[in-house]
């Protein structure tokens, strides 16, 4: 609060109302991990990703159906969640799951990653749609692949 | 002329009634200071709703929309970040201290993951807000961690139950001057009395100048950019009575198309700040030089159709 004096001067008076316990922190639409954390040191980020096990042979070969176990199985790292917990979430109009475009971007890194190049540019998606939900990213990934396969470059 | 918006408690009441003032004011307003007191409040759905209906992606009038939650990611991307379900406190167990660290290494880790193919995208060719808190100066991962490191000396600072401090901003925009290096953070986080002089006023208040740390934004001085990224420009964190508070400086700021969807983002951020400091939350202040109701994009017409869609709804 300012210190100036002014006629009908407003204040937010932030302090004034004591310092009681703010609203839970991010109430999250996605499932969260369910029960009690073990004591243990939390496995970092990284390692739940490479437990998954995606490597450039695999995406080489797998239908648009396996992409999607893969990028529910990614997002189940991302979120330290069961995949059966994340398949219970809502769903997208197309019958998958729907997720927010920022997982799906991360998952495009991840696979880029691994593949060793980007097979997707966000400037060049054509239907926003397709990066909110399982379903989508999975046949972009995959027709994405099939492309850089048949050397006509990424999406 | 400047103008304080009424302060109100949720961030959706204090961007409708931005809104309403600066379309009193005739569309622009310059330094409108909009205050959220309760920023990690419950959103007001009727207000959302309303400015969901209109943001949509895709383009109008040339400018490019992109939906609330979108636009809030950009300051924080609440959906890469596993709430570890505790807070930091004083004394807080090894257990809970690891899930807390933990949580914001992967969050951290998950957006340097994915800046290679934000970056793809043409409207983050400069780099994304986010980016450029978390790996400075945004472009690629591997840069200075402001977050990281402003959480490092608000614990200390917690722990050391300073209830006045403002010490912490996160640079956004231009050239961040006093990035500090790590001993220097050590130093200011430490109660040790500063070899330049008195880190703490005498009135308690632990100030950025009296340390002889930077907190004063400097532009870049080759900037010549007309418009564009980055509107968001500053954020400055400040302890007061025990609360973290948030003033963010926008040199532009779109009240449509952006700044719902800053404010959440920023309240989000605010949120994470807190938790990972042990601060309650205190306000969240947006204060914009250049306050636009963007009649150029929507038409008068949609402004004011916005604002009573808004309005009503909140009165049903």
């Amino acid at each position: 609060m300012s210190d100036y004096v002014t006629f009908d001067v407003m204040s937010s008076n932030v302090a004034a109302d004591g310092g009681g316990e703010a609203s839970p922190f991010f109430p999250s639409a996605a499932p969260a991990a369910t029960g009690v954390a073990p004591a243990v040191a939390p496995v970092s980020l990284a390692d739940r990703v490479a437990a998954v096990g995606v490597n450039r042979a695999r995406l080489l070969s797998r239908s648009a159906g396996q992409l999607e176990q893969m990028v529910v199985d990614l997002l189940g790292a991302l979120r330290s969640a069961p995949a059966a917990d994340l398949l219970m979430g809502e769903r997208h109009g197309d019958g998958s799951l729907r997720i927010p475009s920022q997982v799906s971007v991360w998952v495009l890194g991840i696979v880029a990653g691994v593949y060793g190049q980007k097979l997707v540019r966000l400037s060049q998606v054509r239907d926003p749609e397709s990066l909110r939900s399982v379903g989508g990213l999975s046949r972009l990934l995959h027709a994405a692949i099939q492309r850089e396969q048949g050397g006509e470059g990424a999406a | 002329m400047s103008a304080f918006i009424e302060p109100a408690g949720s961030l959706g009441e204090a961007w409708l009634r931005t809104l309403e003032w600066v379309s009193m004011a005739g569309g622009y307003a310059i330094n409108v200071m909009t205050t959220v007191t309760d920023p990690l409040g419950p959103e007001e759905p009727a207000i959302r709703d309303a400015v969901g209906a209109i943001l949509v992606e895709g383009h109008r009038s040339g400018t490019r929309l992109q939906t609330v939650d979108t636009v809030a990611g950009t300051i924080f991307p609440v959906d890469l970040y596993v709430d570890p379900g505790t807070t930091y406190e004083p004394g807080i167990d090894v257990t809970n201290k690891a899930r807390l660290d933990a949580a914001a290494t992967d969050l951290y880790a998950a957006y340097g993951d994915m800046l290679p193919i934000l970056t793809t995208e043409q409207i983050n060719s400069r780099g994304t807000y986010f980016g450029r808190m978390i790996s400075w100066p945004g472009k690629t991962g591997g840069g200075f961690n402001q977050l990281a490191e402003r959480i490092n000396t608000l614990r200390n600072a917690r722990d050391h139950n300073h209830r006045k401090r403002n010490l912490e901003d996160i640079a956004v925009g231009g050239e961040g001057e006093g990035l500090m290096t790590a001993d220097a953070i050590i130093e200011a986080g430490s109660d040790k009395p500063k070899s330049d002089g008195d880190a703490t006023r005498a009135d308690g208040v632990e100030t950025a100048s009296a340390a002889g740390l930077a907190g004063v934004q400097v532009y870049a001085a080759n900037d010549r950019r007309p418009r564009g990224f980055p509107c968001l420009v500053h954020i400055d964190l400040t302890v007061f009575d025990g609360r973290l508070s948030m003033a963010a400086v926008y040199r532009h700021q779109y009240l449509i198309t952006k700044a719902y969807g800053n404010l959440l983002g920023l309240s989000r951020l605010l949120g994470f700040l807190a938790q990972q400091s042990g601060y309650a939350a205190g306000e969240l202040v947006v204060h914009a030089t250049m306050a636009d109701l963007e009649r150029d994009t929507y038409g008068k017409p949609g402004v004011e159709g916005l604002i009573d869609a808004a309005r009503r709804r909140m009165l049903v």
